[in-house]
């Protein structure tokens, strides 16, 4: 805990004790461990590509498959301490929890269109279900995941999810947004309390005051920059107008160039007002996932996490311009420069002899068969 | 005998161990190394496909894991030599280029032909009767937000009924039709068709016409898109458009989810215009078999040009409707 404190991320090599003399004493000093990924770009394009066309021939039949291998590749290049993350999701799952979902939307869309109050009283149902699936998707991918042959887990209960999931959203819209922080927070400490790495459960230590405080100075900057923005077109407009002869609306004739200029500054207007929601969305993220991972542990090991504001702003800005500019084809490049990044800020801090020391939850040890129906439900609720 | 390095991970711990794995030629896998000393029947070794340089794993039947990135030396000891097909589609630059060639071929041809011809069909599978609802709260949403009841006098309205009747009685509309009149401030001179065969005039609309040969143009148009089912083959385009741009990329998460949308939005557009074409047509052709002239369509859209503003050049890619110059233009040249 001390050493988060003196030593970067990047200065420290992840030490991989991967085969210790059992005669060794293993040092009782906390040594930090970096996660990393080992993927490149290129190769993940082919992987998505191929998958995608795959998709296609299948008619959407493959799409399950192509998840699992599109997940899989990020677990596998994701490295810790001499071992890698698996994802270990059964695409036939996958698949029926799709055509379940997708039944249940086309039932829910042909209700709301034909019969507005029926599709109203399906709704007044499904609603008390959000909280179990909320469960059941995080479940799922914990579940999957497994790391030295050990398996995630989540013991989420339904009240839980329905205070946080359902009662905190309703008060988000009571106290006008005022709420939102703490729900996020309450979010945050659902997910991580809840969560287990074998048998050994996390902690969630984060403050809900860090919350407010990321959310209020975000909104502010952001305000500040809209303003900005506007008055830049604004003043924009009003200066084009001017040029071409008069501010007087009748008078104005831009021509077939001025039109165009026109509606090349609507579109760019509109497209830099998605593309600073998106930018902003990926800030707060990066500064609440830093807090969020800063005051998690389980068993003696605690996690740390120094994302850059700026490095993620710019990563998150020049994904997108690429992947505009490349009709989606950088997709593959976008992911894994912002993963890479990500990881390379993300570490733990354990004694060495602790990571070899989790064990299996009882169940474990028992191969998965047996699936619950709610397990085929595969939502990216994500942390 | 062929041996590789690998992690063995024992399922109950997440304890590390250095192993060599091989395999003999009784066709049994040794594990052995650290604490390990193990030895299965090659049958009962699973492991997981080639993932790029991912690591392998081999998972033994006593819930054991093996990992390593000897990719070579397990393709050649057990996994039959090539890492299996879908590696070697993913290893080559080639198959990665004829997959971005068929992805784009078949993205255009969907949104271009499969799409249409889909939503074509099952529009014209739902019975009229169900669009009633749609067509009832269209109308209420309209009448809310957008509309007034009419100001026309007894005589105008009388007219412009008769047009309708007209037209109705010229074409075989094979649903149930129905004329609506409203003022609309905010709309202007406009018409629109409604699920369930509802055409709206708007008063503007009525004033603009310079005669009830235009004011028909103009209802047999709306009729063309009611004919046509042109609400219902849009909702069905628009969802099933988004539905497989989603399907194909395999999540609609932020950045990718934005990417998705732009193509998304473009087609509909495309559809929006093809649709107002298909809509003129059927005007056209009721005009020709009525012997009215079809100049007075082509007039009445210049009328429309001037009061609302055309958007010819770039600007029409973003917008629902075909520049009235090109219509004009079709017009002319059909």
């Amino acid at each position: 805990m001390e050493r988060r404190n003196f030593l970067s991320v990047t200065d420290t090599p992840a030490p991989r004790p991967a085969a210790q003399a059992p005669a060794a004493r293993p040092p009782l000093e906390r040594q930090r461990y970096g996660f990393e990924f080992t993927g490149s770009a290129g190769e993940y394009f082919r992987v998505w590509i191929v998958n995608i066309a795959l998709t296609a021939v299948t008619l959407g039949i493959y799409s399950a498959w192509a998840k699992v291998r599109n997940k899989q590749y990020f677990y596998g290049n994701t490295r810790l301490a001499g071992g890698s993350f698996e994802y270990t999701a059964n695409p036939v799952n996958i698949l029926k929890g799709r055509l379940l979902v997708l039944g249940a939307f086309i039932a829910y869309q042909a209700a709301a269109i034909f019969q507005p109050l029926l599709g109203a009283a399906l709704a007044l149902v499904l609603v008390p279900l959000i909280p179990w699936v909320v469960n059941r998707a995080i479940s799922f991918n914990l579940r999957y995941s497994s790391y030295r042959g050990l398996r995630f887990h989540f013991d989420g209960r339904y009240w839980e999810a329905f205070r946080v999931y359902l009662l905190w959203t309703l008060a988000i819209g009571v106290t006008f947004g005022l709420a939102y922080p703490y729900v996020v927070w309450r979010r945050k400490q659902f997910f991580v309390d809840n969560a287990r790495y074998g048998r050994s459960p996390f902690h969630f230590e984060g403050e809900v005051g860090w919350f407010y405080v990321v959310y209020i100075v975000g909104s502010l900057a952001y305000s500040g920059i809209m303003l900005v923005a506007v008055l830049l077109v604004v003043g924009g407009g009003v200066g084009l107008a001017a040029l071409s002869g008069g501010i007087d609306p009748g008078q104005v004739d831009l021509g077939e160039w001025g039109k165009v200029l026109a509606a090349a500054a609507l579109v760019a207007a509109y497209g830099g007002f998605l593309l600073s929601v998106l930018v902003f969305n990926a800030a707060v993220q990066a500064m609440i996932a830093n807090h969020v991972w800063q005051r998690t542990r389980t068993a003696d090991v605690t996690f740390d996490m120094r994302l850059d504001l700026f490095r993620i702003i710019w990563l998150q800005a020049s994904n997108i311009a690429a992947i505009i500019a490349s009709l989606g084809l950088a997709i593959p490049w976008a992911r894994v420069r912002m993963v890479r990044y990500k990881l390379s800020c993300f570490s733990l801090l354990a004694v060495p002899a602790d990571l070899e020391r989790f064990v299996a939850a009882e169940r474990e040890a028992l191969s998965a068969t047996g699936e619950e129906l709610g397990e085929v439900l595969d939502l990216d609720l994500g942390l | 005998v062929s041996a590789f390095d690998a992690r063995y991970f024992d399922g109950r711990s997440s304890a590390a161990r250095a192993v060599q794995v091989s395999v003999d030629g009784d066709g049994r896998v040794h594990v052995l190394g650290d604490g390990v000393a193990q030895s299965f029947p090659r049958g009962q070794v699973r492991v997981s496909a080639r993932l790029g340089a991912s690591p392998r794993y081999l998972y033994l039947p006593d819930g054991a894991k093996c990992e390593t990135e000897d990719h070579a030396a397990v393709d050649a000891a057990l996994a039959g030599g090539d890492g299996g097909l879908l590696h070697a589609l993913e290893r080559h630059w080639g198959t990665a280029l004829a997959s971005a060639l068929f992805t784009a071929a078949f993205l255009w041809a969907s949104f271009q032909y499969g799409l249409p011809f889909l939503a074509r069909h099952a529009a014209h599978a739902v019975p009229p009767a169900m669009e009633s609802d749609m067509g009832r709260q269209a109308m209420k949403v309209l009448d809310e937000r957008l509309l007034a009841p009419t100001a026309l006098d007894e005589a105008a309205q009388a007219r412009v009924r008769a047009a309708f009747e007209r037209v109705v009685a010229g074409l075989a509309v094979d649903h149930p039709v129905r004329l609506e009149m409203r003022s609309a401030e905010k709309l202007g001179a406009n018409a629109l068709a409604l699920p369930s065969g509802i055409v709206v005039v708007t008063d503007q609309m009525v004033a603009l016409a310079g005669n009830d040969e235009e004011l028909m143009g103009v209802i047999a148009h709306e009729l063309g898109h009611v004919h046509h089912r042109h609400i219902m083959r849009s909702i069905l385009q628009n969802s099933a458009a988004a539905l497989l741009v989603a399907t194909l990329l395999g999540d609609v998460t932020s950045i990718t989810g934005l990417a998705a949308s732009i193509p998304t939005f473009l087609v509909e557009q495309q559809y929006s215009r093809a649709f107002e074409f298909e809509a003129d047509a059927y005007a056209l052709a009721w005009m020709r078999a009525n012997g009215i002239a079809v100049a007075h369509y082509a007039a009445m859209l210049e009328r429309l040009a001037d009061a609302h503003g055309d958007t010819d050049g770039v600007t029409r890619y973003l917008s629902t409707h075909p520049s009235i110059g090109e219509r004009v233009r079709a017009v002319e040249g059909g």
